[in-house]
């Protein structure tokens, strides 16, 4: 019986072969957000559903994101959606072929990863002043 | 829809890569709607939350914010898929799963929304 086996092809370099870089770890966090966020569109959905199904219903969701792990959870959420924005932004300049050059492209890749953590950081203690918690 | 031997969509790839970008840039100004909405909404109790949802202004960005979402996850999900399931019977369940999650949620999120605004 013949073999079937499939020709050995040469592997290119992986993750650990590389210097480490801005641009290839927030290449990384954006697929690793944008994957968080896909799981997160849930919550958007339970949110809107529990609202529209009445007042029992969103006591309900508003217990379960009162929480301390929903908090967390919707902390994590919040700076996934403003990193994934912040991120995405610089792949809308580049693709036209704006802040292209390495030096560039590294200034935005760390001004997006800070300004989206500060801006988290921002939204969140904006929520805690508009429900007299701080 | 046909596959390469590598079981890419190879019809709509530039459609895809065309629908991400524009939905992308839709996201951009929504992602922003979408985070002051909740900012505005969080910890709100159910009165308040339904008088602003059922505003029809910040209804049609809502429903919009969902639409442009559903479409950017599906095409995002599916380069993660490309990227790393393999084997023919996997690749496509993955995306047949990818498809029917993206639009589960597109639906359910939609009726909420519009329950909210007309109240069926």
């Amino acid at each position: 019986m013949a073999e079937t086996r499939q020709a050995e092809r040469p592997l290119s370099p992986h993750l650990q072969i590389y210097r480490f870089t801005i641009t290839m770890a927030m290449s990384i966090i954006h697929r690793i957000t944008g994957a968080g966020l896909y799981v997160g569109t849930l919550l958007l959905a339970a949110w809107l559903l529990s609202v529209a199904m009445g007042p029992d219903a969103y006591a309900s969701f508003q217990s379960v994101a009162g929480s301390w792990i929903g908090q967390l959870i919707l902390f994590g959420f919040t700076w996934a959606l403003i990193h994934h924005l912040f991120s995405g932004i610089r792949y809308l300049m580049w693709d036209n072929i704006r802040a292209f050059d390495n030096r560039t492209a590294d200034i935005i890749s760390w001004i997006a990863a800070v300004a989206a953590f500060a801006a988290a950081i921002i939204v969140w203690i904006v929520a805690f002043k508009l429900r007299g918690v701080l | 829809m046909s596959f390469s031997a590598s079981n890419a969509p190879v019809k709509s790839a530039t459609r895809a890569f065309s629908i991400q970008r524009k939905s992308a840039l839709a996201l951009v100004p929504l992602a922003l709607f979408l985070i002051a909405l909740i900012l505005a909404l969080s910890g709100s109790d159910y009165e308040t939350a339904r008088h602003y949802l059922g505003n029809p202004i910040v209804s049609i960005l809502v429903i919009l914010t969902i639409l442009a979402t559903v479409a950017h996850m599906r095409i995002g999900m599916n380069e993660i898929i490309d990227d790393y399931v393999q084997g023919n019977f996997l690749h496509v369940l993955a995306k047949a799963a990818n498809f029917l999650f993206s639009v589960a949620v597109g639906l359910g999120s939609i009726y909420a929304a519009l329950k909210i605004l007309i109240g069926f």
